[in-house]
């Protein structure tokens, strides 16, 4: 028989696959030989990660302004710098990454997401290119806002500094944003413009004699998260934290989460092939693996006591 | 004459093909002309053609050109006629319309051009196909009017194309040439003004139909140039089978009738050449107003999947809710909020023109309804539109497969299995009630004289059982109708030596006009094959040498009968008839022809013999015969009752008999009927009626000369094929117009009735008769349905006296009597037409309703066609059940169109049936595959498909709205709007498609095995409510594990959006893919290039979308796929969601298997299940 013919005749050489008995117990063991030890391996990575997380949107306003702290943000003349002590529980391997992390801010918002332009960010030809950033596009006399749109205008402008027993650590910025956008997407033409000049200031501004490729904060910034909790990188501390070393840290408490009730914590956490501290993945799949292996049993027992 | 040489054949379906093509594209404008001009004839408002003045002809009414155009577009309407026709569709409407809400600038979800994708697409692979088949039909409207026919023109033929024939003009053709138009003859190269046509383009009839010249213009032709005259005739019309006018020609007005009429698109053979005037040209042609197709037709689970989609809709709808209010109490909440929120920024605080304006934003309860309409447009696939176009592809593919089964090919015929119509393919599946006809369906039709009763003795009586016979049949079939006749007449040499005494003695006589009227009586066509062997006189040489062409398989056969008992028919004209009788001939002038119509049931001619005596010749059917007979005379007095015996033999044998009658006519007689039949065939109005009573005028007081029997041998394999359906859980109802005793026979013959049934007959004449034959036949059934056994005997005398106050023939009552057997006994309703006239017109159907359905098997007798048609709709208007009407011939029209599926067989009695059918192909016992094999595999597919795209399509916008749902309700899609679009129509399009086509649960040797397996589509296995309410279930949790997983995992951490995104694409891909290809039951390399490919061609995508530095999403991709985390919990979402899933498939599959899966297991493992389906025979693991 010819391969055409056989084609058309639908009788072309065929795998049909059954569920029989030995293949379903077979493939619930190999998910439980697979999964345990993925699991276990993801969990152990999971418990080497360091973390600590510092809240400090409300200590760091002054008690007389806890009653109205949106008054103590958005005040000129209050001292924002607060500063922070807390103990390192382990040994923290270099590098520690420094991440801020923010509540209820809805990164992921449709009117937010969209007020961007890539085309001006990207190259200088294209600064005028603002329509999509609505409402920061260009300023009062229609100049164009480098870089336009909410998300740009919204930069997050706390900082922090690190010391320990009075020695400032130094916080590296080398890095914290994908090469790729600093390359290809961020362009080394585009120096900022008229950035936060309007009549409400959103946020950080930016030293416009440096381009935006190099901006790296505004690049970590620019890539939204995808949900309302995230966490954003700030920095790198390129030496081990020893266990039970009492770690200073100076927070200019700048950014304006208090209007919406958002909270600001700071983040500092070693890293794992993994990624972060996370049990989630590693739990999950010891319980499926442990699931599967539980199902090859019962189905095993159920074939030898009533077979079919 | 050899009709069916090669290069002809291949010409005819070259051209047929053709026209075909144009049957099948219905123009809507060209109804409206129809009726519009139907109205006309009632007006009485006749068309005149002045024969050979065009100008005159077209003077008044401006008549259509002969050019035709089949196409629909020209260069400039194509683009706007093409778009408006197909916005006619819903589903592109839903498309424009989502498209036009992503235009509105607050609700731009969707970048505007992404947006328009999916619509485009549609139409421009829609646009395309059009346009390409246009542009064929542009080519081969060309080629037709550029052809050339001889135009008459100031006295000589020139050549003209045939676009710029007129009506009025006269037309020459030559022999083998088409027809350009519609033409009445005027004369041919025959001096009586015959003509052959072949009509195989217009009604698939290959055989060859005579048409006349009439005898005053055709001693007229040679001198061309003077023809001149006016014919009235109707208006143009669809009827093929009629033509009414009259003509005015050299001051004598003669009417004109079909015979008259050669119709565009047939064929002129074995005539030298015909000359005709134009009546109807161009689009007004008879061939060119058949083209028109059937009613489409919807199929049952393309139903319930819309009702499940309203499902879909209210689903949608919720979701849209839920987000419109979301959205509406978050701004509530928030509303103080709002101006100086960084993510929302209500208002500008430029300085200038627009500050303290609101930014797009329109108070809460506009932003609440937008919110609304943007969550349709994100959540638009929600409506499983694109399953509509899937579905389309998919059945043309199983078309192709059901075409290209070598199993449905039919040798002797050359015919393949054809679909007709791709909508209808999985009721194939689901099919509850076969209704077939009998003859051609059943049956061969391919007569053979098998018995003769001449004047009360009986003949042939041992020729029943002649094998010998039986043998030649399959050697000689193949080779065409014409041929089988010659050698397949058995002679019985005790009539044959009767017939060689002298003619003297009654009998001998009523032998002699007995095959005289067997020659005589009919519209057979003798065609001499050869001139040469004319000259000889031997029998033999004549029988064959002619070829009888007609259009009746019955009267072929009596003809030939004739012939091989020394009555060959000669020649025959419109005006004599020459009969070579036993070497003599014998020229007999036609007087007179009384068609064969279904009210008198007979036909019968006037011929006058060289002798001056005229005679009328009858024959016809019993039921109609022996009213007009004769009182009975001394003569024939035994004859009548030994008649009528021997009918009754040949009927139970499964014979067709006639009675043949003839009678002299008084001069008187003849004189007042001449007078009577000149009036009603001139007539124009009225004239069948007319000529019905002109016939019953002389058809009476005949002298009984015999009767025949013919046998219509059965198909191949239709007993066979019968079992099978039945087991399948079909019942087969045969809808026959024959009489009660063939068909009873044949239903034997046929293995439908079997001996140890109970025949239940109803045949009452009137209403009240009727009534209380069905309300007893209820009580009897029902009572013994609750007792069974002891009634039996009271139940069968009952049947008998049923039977005997009906008719005078008797029954053979087929009962086993054997008490235990009647507890498994079946019940046989036969019922006739004449019942169900009064049956199906008044109350009583619910009662036939009832007693039809709880019988196993239905005979009807002696049907007219719109009752076939009845008898579908009682049951189809009655239940869910789906029906198919399985027939060959124009009779069986409006049966194949009211059933839900309709099958035409291509045989013998013309194409109509087939034209009007849904699928068509050569032999009933294909049946058995077709729904067997093929419907169970469509309805399998397709009921899967359907699932598994609402699945597939509901999982997405679940994973979606989740997330919406954690973006402040604001519509945020965290998919790039490409692979949005992309998703249904490349990343998951393919697979679904591959996979309606081409699985299959189990093989063509299995189903057909075991034919109960057929019962999963009646049961609706594949696709019902229950298994829709599962599917949906198992997508909810789905959606959920494969939006939450990634947020568990990714939750506090630096994740953005476009990975968040291209992650849950990527999974929901693979997702969808992976739950198709744990379902797929058979895998051969075009599935697995399908289902791996269509993840790899995502994962193409992805990265070719994340290499472009202008979206924002630029590099993600490549960053993710170096995290570990990123893969660990790909393979994590994969595992849990189909954990469910799996797990209920498994204890379901061995626990509670369903029959197809016990089948499939045997037959995999190579088990042979002995008692199928039950549980203790399943395959062991």
């Amino acid at each position: 028989m010819t391969f055409h013919s056989r084609f058309t005749q639908q009788e072309l050489p065929a795998c049909k696959p059954i569920l029989t008995p030995g293949w379903v117990i077979s493939s619930f063991i190999f998910v439980g030989i697979i999964f345990i030890p993925i699991g276990l391996a993801s969990l152990f990575a999971s418990e080497r990660v360091v973390e600590i997380v510092h809240r400090y949107d409300t200590d760091c306003v002054p008690a007389s302004y806890r009653n109205d702290m949106l008054a103590y943000i958005q005040s000129n003349e209050t001292n924002k710098t607060c500063t922070r002590t807390f103990l390192v529980p382990k040994q923290m391997k270099s590098p520690v990454y420094i991440y801020y992390q923010l509540d209820n801010f809805y990164q992921n918002h449709r009117r937010y997401v969209k007020s961007r332009s890539d085309k001006q960010l990207r190259s200088r030809a294209s600064e005028n290119d603002t329509s999509s950033c609505d409402p920061e596009d260009v300023t009062s006399n229609k100049s164009a806002i480098v870089p336009c749109g909410l998300i740009a205008w919204s930069l997050f402008n706390d900082t922090y500094g690190f010391s320990v027993n009075n020695t400032l650590l130094g916080v590296s910025k080398k890095n914290i944003a994908w090469k790729s956008d600093q390359q290809h997407k961020f362009g080394s033409d585009v120096y900022p413009k008229n950035f936060q000049s309007g009549g409400l200031i959103g946020g950080a501004k930016l030293n416009s004699s440096i381009p935006l490729s190099q901006q790296v904060d505004l690049i970590v910034w620019m890539r939204t998260a995808a949900l309302p909790t995230f966490r954003k990188l700030y920095g790198k501390i390129e030496v081990d934290l020893e266990a039970n070393t009492e770690l200073t840290v100076v927070i200019e408490n700048n950014y304006n989460t208090y209007s919406f009730g958002g909270k600001k914590k700071l983040v500092l956490s070693t890293t794992s092939w993994i990624g972060g501290k996370n049990d989630f993945l590693g739990i999950a799949y010891i319980t499926l693996g442990g699931l599967s292996l539980f199902l090859a049993i019962s189905f095993l027992l159920i074939y030898i006591i009533k077979p079919r | 004459m050899e009709l069916h040489n090669n290069s002809t054949s291949f010409e005819i379906s070259g051209a047929s093909s053709r026209v075909q093509e144009k049957w099948n594209k219905p123009q809507r404008s060209r109804h409206k002309s129809v009726q519009f001009e139907e109205d006309l004839i009632h007006e009485e408002d006749p068309r005149l053609i002045y024969i050979n003045d065009w100008r005159r002809t077209n003077d008044k009414y401006e008549f259509t050109g002969n050019g035709i155009r089949t196409s629909k577009y020209t260069l400039i309407t194509f683009l706007p006629k093409n778009i408006f026709i197909q916005f006619h569709r819903v589903a592109y409407l839903y498309f424009l319309g989502i498209a036009a809400l992503n235009q509105l600038p607050p609700l731009a979800v969707f970048g505007r051009t992404v947006s328009l994708f999916p619509l485009l697409f549609v139409l421009c692979v829609t646009a395309v196909k059009d346009g390409y088949e246009d542009w064929r039909r542009h080519r081969s409207d060309e080629v037709e009017n550029n052809r050339e026919a001889l135009v008459l023109y100031a006295g000589q033929f020139q050549k003209k194309k045939w676009k710029k024939i007129q009506a009025g003009e006269v037309v020459k053709i030559y022999a083998d040439e088409t027809i350009p138009c519609d033409m009445v003859l005027l004369g041919t190269s025959d001096p009586s003004g015959i003509a052959y046509i072949q009509t195989m383009n217009l009604d698939g009839e290959s055989n060859l139909k005579t048409r006349y010249a009439r005898q005053e213009t055709a001693s007229m032709v040679l001198d061309v140039g003077a023809i001149s005259g006016l014919i009235k005739c109707e208006q143009p019309n669809r009827n093929i089978y009629e033509f009414k006018a009259n003509m005015e020609f050299n001051g004598q007005r003669f009417p004109l009738n079909q015979s008259n009429i050669i119709l565009r698109g047939c064929q002129l053979k074995n005539t030298e050449w015909v000359i005709g005037v134009v009546v109807y040209a161009g689009q007004e042609t008879k061939a060119m107003l058949n083209s028109a197709a059937s009613p489409s037709k919807r199929s049952k689970l393309e139903i319930y999947m819309n009702r499940e989609t309203l499902w879909l809709s209210f689903f949608l709808f919720i979701m849209c809710l839920a987000v419109a209010v979301g959205m509406g109490l978050w701004l509530e909440r928030h509303k103080n909020q709002l101006d100086t929120l960084p993510y929302y920024r209500k208002r500008y605080f430029t300085t200038g023109r627009f500050n303290g304006k609101s930014y797009k934003y329109y108070g809460i309860y506009m932003e609440t309804f937008f919110s609304f309409l943007s969550s349709i447009i994100v959540f638009q696939i929600m409506i499983p539109i694109s399953l509509y176009i899937t579905m389309e592809l998919v059945r043309l593919g199983q078309s192709y497969f059901m075409i290209e089964d070598k199993h449905m090919y039919d040798s002797s015929s050359d015919t393949r299995f054809q679909c007709r119509s791709l909508n209808i393919n999985e009721d194939l599946g689901q099919v509850r009630y076969v209704f077939s006809d009998k003859t051609g369906t059943l049956t061969e039709n391919k007569m053979e004289f098998r018995r003769a009763s001449v004047y009360g003795k009986n003949y042939g009586s041992f020729l029943i059982r002649a094998d010998p016979l039986e043998e030649n049949v399959h050697a000689t079939t193949v080779e065409g109708r014409g041929q089988k006749l010659k050698s397949q007449i058995a002679i019985d040499n005790e009539l044959m030596e009767l017939l060689h005494k002298d003619l003297a003695g009654d009998e001998r006589i009523a032998a002699h006009e007995f095959f005289l009227t067997l020659a005589a009586c009919n519209t057979v066509i003798p065609i001499p094959t050869s001139s040469a062997s004319c000259t000889e006189s031997g029998l033999h040489e004549y029988v064959g040498a002619i070829n009888y062409q007609g259009e009746s398989p019955d009267e072929q056969a009596l003809v030939a009968a004739a012939s091989a008992y020394g009555y060959t028919l000669f020649e025959r004209t419109s005006g004599h008839i020459v009969i070579d009788v036993n070497g003599e001939k014998l020229r007999l002038d036609l007087l007179g022809l009384h068609e064969f119509d279904s009210v008198r049931k007979r036909m019968s001619v006037v011929i006058r013999f060289p002798n001056d005596t005229v005679k009328v010749l009858v024959k016809g059917a019993d039921s109609s015969m022996f009213s007009i007979l004769a009182e009975d005379s001394g003569r024939n007095g035994h004859v009548r009752p030994a008649t009528q015996s021997h009918l009754t033999e040949y009927s139970s044998q499964g014979l067709r008999t006639l009675v043949v009658a003839a009678r002299d006519l008084t001069d008187e007689e003849l004189s007042e009927w001449q007078c009577k039949y000149e009036d009603a065939s001139t007539s124009l109005t009225d004239r069948s009626v007319k000529l019905r009573q002109t016939a019953a005028f002389i058809e009476c007081k005949l002298n009984l000369l015999g009767a025949t029997g013919i046998e219509d041998k059965l198909q191949d394999g239709v007993p066979e094929a019968i079992e099978s359906l039945r087991q399948a859980g079909i019942k087969v109802w045969v809808l026959t117009g024959d009489k009660q005793e063939t068909a009873i026979s044949i239903g034997l013959s046929s293995k439908l009735l079997t001996t140890d049934m109970n025949q239940i007959i109803i045949n009452g004449n009137s209403e009240d008769e009727c009534r209380s034959l069905l309300a007893d036949a209820k009580a009897k059934y029902f009572v013994k349905s609750l007792d069974c056994g002891s009634k039996y005997l009271k139940y069968k005398k009952d049947a008998e006296v049923t039977l005997d106050n009906t008719k005078s023939s008797t029954m053979p009552q087929q009962h086993s009597g054997k008490e235990e057997e009647m507890l498994s006994t079946s019940h046989a309703l036969i019922i006739d037409g004449n019942s169900l006239v009064y049956i199906l017109e008044k109350d009583l159907e619910s009662e036939l309703f009832d007693l039809a359905t709880s019988c196993k098997v239905v005979l009807c007798c002696r049907v007219a066609p719109l009752q076939k048609a009845g008898i579908v709709d009682l049951i189809k208007s009655r239940t869910d059940d789906m029906t198919l009407a399985i027939g060959d011939g124009a009779n069986d029209v409006s049966m194949i169109q009211m059933a839900d599926v309709g099958v035409g067989i291509c045989g013998q009695e013309g194409r109509q049936a087939v034209m009007a059918s849904d699928f068509a192909m050569g032999q009933f016992r294909f049946l058995k595959r077709l729904l067997l094999v093929h419907g169970h595999w469509n309805y399998q597919r397709v009921g899967y498909l359907v699932l598994y795209n609402f699945y597939r399509n509901a999982v997405f916008v679940l994973m979606l709205f989740w997330y919406i749902l954690s973006t402040a309700f604001s519509t945020t899609s965290a998919l790039t709007d490409l692979s949005s679009v992309f998703y249904s129509l490349i990343y998951t399009s393919i697979p679904t498609i591959v996979v309606g086509i081409l699985d299959k649960d189990l093989n063509d040797e299995t189903l057909l095995q075991y034919p109960r397996l057929y019962g999963a589509g009646h049961r609706q296995e594949s696709y019902n409510m229950r298994l829709f309410w599962i599917t949906m279930i198992d997508t909810l949790w789905q959606s959920l594990v494969i939006f939450y997983i990634p947020v568990f995992i990714y939750s506090d951490s630096s994740i953005d959006i476009w990975s968040m995104g291209s992650l849950w694409t990527i999974t929901v891909v693979i997702l969808v893919n992976v739950h198709l290809a744990m379902d797929v039951q058979r895998w051969i390399f075009i599935t697995h290039v399908a289902v791996w490919g269509s993840i790899i061609i995502t994962y193409a995508c992805l990265i070719a979308v994340d290499s472009i530095p202008i979206f924002p999403n630029y590099g993600t991709i490549y960053h993710l796929a170096k995290s570990p985390s990123y893969w660990l919990s790909i393979f994590l979402i994969l595992t849990i969601a189909l954990l469910p899933r799996f797990l209920f498939k498994v204890i379901r599959q061995n626990f509670w298997p369903s029959d197809i899966q016990i089948a499939r297991e045997a037959e995999i493992l190579g088990d042979q299940p002995d008692n199928l389906p039950s549980k203790s025979s399943k395959g062991s693991g």
